[in-house]
């Protein structure tokens, strides 16, 4: 497994917000989370990933204490959780997967109801409610119904409803399912300034290439347990040290072909090459984290190699989260 | 600290399909039912002014003075025109004429012959009329025979040397001050047992109306109250936030109030103003039946709303076989279903009895009972459901 402590600077330096140790929860026979053991730093996105059923839902249901545990100790911001629930439902921001608004309230009238509920009230919750909605790109339309926003407005607007008494930790489930490029975008961007703002993010997604973006470390859980924990490389070299280079071109006869494979093989990182049966394609296995090829080129140009196409093949996450749990995230 | 109140109300308000079940589908049941009931209250035949000729078939001058008293009597009523006729041949051929409605013989010993006309239900009223005036009459021969025979004894009594009146002379002496005295015609009289209010039936199906209309409509509202918020996932939200679990539960419970409130002030506005149904005969006996119907169906709302925070699927699936039943056996649906031994003990029933009570007989025993018993359970219900939505996982 990987190491809690992830690599980047962040990380090394934020302090953790939520510790989770030893959290069981049972329903009736079925052990849904099993023994979990997780740190979220302050200040940090933090991806909680899992294939459906794998208790990720029930551990961020128990962290916003909709859902009682049955063993374990939980510690947000410094608070236990069974003992200082209130304190702690207070720090936290909850923006469900479901779009969880009154679609006959309008914008600014639906996040006013949820701001309420955690005290704001007057003149600081008006200044909340524009402000959240001017940070989801509602403000033009803080009078519109609900229920009669598009697919993306409704999920700015529940985000806005999740953000507005200025939480200290925010939970985003899925918060662009069904959502255009524009408005994921938007939503991406918000995320990641709310991050700059100082809230610490635990983000679930299905969406691979978001989680791989935006996320400074990553949790994969699956039937309950922790698979492994730690940034997007630590995650990828858990299963795999390499990316490959793909190169297409007319590299010549086979003394050509030998005498570029010696080459190649004396920069630092590359570890292996091969020829494909008809010789006009490389494979140049390099280490992870090589992302200068400019030598490699360099070679190719020496050597006379008119290069046709290149194409990287590198391990995403989605690949890791399948070796890593046998099953695909969707 | 009103939030989900406040929230709610503004939801509830904009919701088309709320607005429905709380104000349209109120006021075109009472629109449907009161047009129906009208046409009940509509008369199956109308009569207008009726001619009766009559004749004194008699030379007795005191069955001539009783037939003049009653004639008098009678024309006292507008409709009712008598006229006195001597040759009863030509009267008969103006009955046949339809000229006239009716021709009536007095004959001695006070017997009534009947000569009918062209119109039944006219006929059929005569009948009534002097049918009536026979067994009246009949009273006070019997009456005014007893009075005589007291007056013979006490005449008999002082022939024989008695000095004071006794027994009988003073019976017979009340009897006839009685007769004198007693007015058969005493309309007032008549008017008073019926509360100076002329009922109608929507009189008595606003009530049932209303009854049935919160009594489904609450126990709905309350049970779907959690289902729609689950199925939203406010409730999850609104769960995940600082606010005291119990407070959630009462804010919910309250946020009952408003809809229960336009739902019976709908009916009763109606009801009142486009069917002219009357309620209580007094402001305060108004005010108590509104009062007991709220209370009421807030009781219902709020035992729903428990309800509401262990089922997970449509309430509506659980409640239906439940509720229209109750009903049924209530006699809402028809006044034929009535199962002496169940009915009377349904509460709905229990609730309409006492709304007829009040409204009928101006009785608050009944209706202050139901008030008393509705807030207890709506107290019982609020430690209940507040205790259990806090240790209840409502969100899985």
């Amino acid at each position: 497994m990987v190491s809690s402590n992830g690599s980047s600077e962040l990380q090394q330096n934020a302090a953790p917000i939520i510790t989770v140790q030893n959290l069981t929860k049972r329903f009736g026979d079925v052990i849904a989370v099993d023994n979990l053991s997780f740190e979220v730093q302050d200040g940090e996105i933090f991806g909680f990933l899992g294939p459906n059923g794998a208790g990720k839902s029930t551990t961020l249901n128990i962290i916003s204490s909709l859902l009682s545990y049955d063993k374990g100790e939980l510690t947000i911001g410094g608070y236990h959780l069974d003992k200082d629930a209130r304190r702690i439902k207070a720090l936290i921001g909850l923006v469900p997967q479901e779009i969880a608004l009154f679609s006959n309230l309008n914008a600014a009238e639906n996040v006013a109801y949820f701001a309420g509920l955690y005290g704001l009230k007057g003149a600081p919750l008006k200044a909340a409610v524009a402000e959240a909605l001017v940070f989801v790109g509602l403000a033009e339309h803080a009078k519109k119904r609900a229920g009669k926003m598009s697919g993306g407005m409704k999920r700015r607007l529940n985000i806005a409803c999740g953000i507005a008494h200025h939480p200290r930790i925010i939970i985003l489930d899925e918060p662009t399912v069904g959502v255009d490029a524009q408005s994921r975008e938007h939503i991406m961007g918000s995320i990641r300034t709310l991050r700059d703002r100082g809230a610490t993010i635990i983000y679930t997604s299905h969406y691979m290439p978001e989680v791989q973006e935006i996320c400074d470390r990553i949790a994969i859980i699956d039937h309950g347990r922790l698979v492994a924990i730690g940034t997007e490389l630590e995650l990828l070299e858990a299963v795999t040290d390499v990316k490959s280079i793909v190169i297409q071109a007319r590299f010549g006869d086979e003394a050509a072909r030998s005498t570029l494979t010696e080459k190649l093989k004396l920069l630092p990182d590359v570890r292996y090459t091969s020829f494909n049966e008809t010789g006009e394609a490389l494979r140049v296995d390099v280490a992870l984290t090589h992302e200068d090829i400019t030598p490699l080129m360099d070679i190719l140009i020496a050597q006379g190699v008119r290069v046709e196409a290149l194409n990287s093949e590198a391990p995403n996450l989605e690949t890791t989260f399948l070796a890593l749990t046998g099953r695909e995230l969707r | 600290m009103f939030a989900i109140f406040k929230g709610h109300q503004k939801n509830l308000l904009r919701d088309k399909g709320s607005i429905f079940f709380i104000a349209i589908f109120p006021t075109l049941l009472v629109f449907i039912l009161g047009t129906m009931l009208a046409n009940l209250d509509n008369p199956d035949a109308t009569i207008g002014s009726m001619e009766i000729a009559y004749h004194v078939d008699s030379e007795d001058p005191e069955i001539v003075a009783t037939v003049d008293a009653i004639v008098e009597e009678f024309e006292a009523i507008e409709q009712l025109n008598f006229t006195p006729v001597t040759n009863l041949d030509q009267a008969k051929e103006q009955l046949e004429r339809g000229e006239i409605t009716s021709l009536v013989v007095f004959r001695e010993p006070f017997a009534i012959d009947i000569y009918e006309g062209m119109d039944t239900t006219e006929n059929k009223a005569v009948y009534s009329i002097f049918t009536s005036v026979s067994r009246i009459h009949s009273c006070i021969s019997t009456v005014r025979t007893h009075a005589i025979v007291d007056l013979l004894a006490a005449a008999e009594a002082a022939a024989t040397g008695a000095t004071a009146p006794n027994a009988a002379a003073l019976n017979a002496a009340n009897a006839l001050a009685t007769l004198e005295s007693t007015d058969i015609y005493d309309t007032a009289r008549v008017e008073e047992k019926d509360f100076g209010i002329s009922r109608t039936m929507m009189d008595y199906y606003a009530i049932t109306m209303i009854v049935m209309m919160f009594f489904m409509g609450s126990f709905f509202s309350g049970a779907m109250s959690f289902y729609e918020a689950r199925k939203d996932g406010t409730l999850r939200r609104v769960l995940a936030s600082p606010l005291n679990r119990a407070s959630v539960f009462l804010q919910y419970m309250a946020s009952q109030l408003p809809l229960n409130l336009i739902q019976i002030l709908v009916v009763m506005f109606v009801s009142t103003t486009f069917f002219g149904a009357h309620y209580a005969a007094t402001w305060q006996l108004n005010v108590l039946l509104f009062v007991m119907l709220l209370v009421t169906g807030m009781a219902c709302s709020s035992l729903a709303l428990i309800l509401g925070i262990f089922i997970k699927i449509n309430p509506g699936i659980l409640l239906m076989p439940v509720i229209w039943p109750i009903l049924f056996l209530c006699g809402t649906f028809s006044k034929e279903i009535n199962i002496p031994s169940v009915s009377p003990f349904l509460p709905p029933s229990l609730i309409q009895q006492a709304a007829f009570d009040l409204t009928l007989f101006g009785e608050t025993t009944r209706s202050l009972w139901v008030l008393a018993v509705s807030a207890v359970l709506i107290v019982i219900a609020a430690l209940i459901g507040s205790a259990l939505f806090r240790k209840k996982e409502v969100v899985s």
